[in-house]
């Protein structure tokens, strides 16, 4: 358990550097205005994941506290039922992904070549990653 | 897969939290395992069956299995 605790202190050192980043990347985006970078855009989406992040820091913080909480965390955390529908959700989501992707290429492709080849890509992408993580845990495996 | 842990558990007087607490899993993996929506790991068939001070076979009922 002490070494589940030294991880859970460490994850809430890293969000508290992700929630120092952005203040400070928000309030540079104030000084240094730029039309051409949409950075309201982009500092909305960094706010909203720094919200997910304060919400597990709390969850963290409170496990912290006692040693039951930490231990109940820990189990959340390591259950063989969860691990499993965690490599399900993968399993399936690729190939959703996957499917999805190439029925919008198939569409995008009479009326948009900038979305088709986009798509193009983040299939190519999704493939390759799929297939370097295959290999990598074949070998490990 | 079948399992005699609902029994073993009423029989013995055991909470499914109680029985997740000491092998390590959530109350509702022990829920899934019982309705056989769920197969246990080796490892946490082991932990089951030790708790009980059995044997695996004697807790988990591998006979509509194809061996």
């Amino acid at each position: 358990m002490k070494e589940f605790e030294k991880k859970v202190k460490k994850r809430i050192f890293f969000s508290r550097i992700y929630i120092a980043t952005i203040i400070i990347f928000i309030i540079l985006t104030r000084i240094f205005s730029n039309d051409e970078i949409p950075l309201d855009f982009i500092s909305g989406f960094s706010v909203g994941i720094g919200s997910v992040m304060m919400f597990y820091m709390a969850q963290y913080h409170k496990a912290l506290k006692s040693e039951e909480e930490l231990e109940k965390l820990y189990i959340e955390e390591t259950d063989e039922r969860q691990q499993y529908i965690k490599s399900m959700i993968g399993s399936s989501s690729i190939t959703a992904s996957i499917v999805i992707f190439t029925l919008g290429m198939l569409v995008s492709s009479f009326f948009n070549l900038t979305v088709f080849i986009t798509l193009l890509i983040a299939l190519m992408t999704l493939i390759i990653v799929t297939l370097a993580f295959k290999i990598y845990y074949n070998k490990k495996l | 897969m079948k399992t005699r842990i609902a029994q073993l558990r009423k029989e013995r007087k055991i909470t499914q939290e109680e029985l997740a607490k000491a092998v390590g899993v959530t109350r509702q993996t022990i829920t899934s395992i019982e309705v056989g929506k769920y197969t246990a790991s080796l490892v946490l068939a082991y932990k089951i069956a030790r708790y009980f001070d059995m044997t695996i076979e004697e807790v988990f009922d591998f006979s509509e299995e194809e061996l």
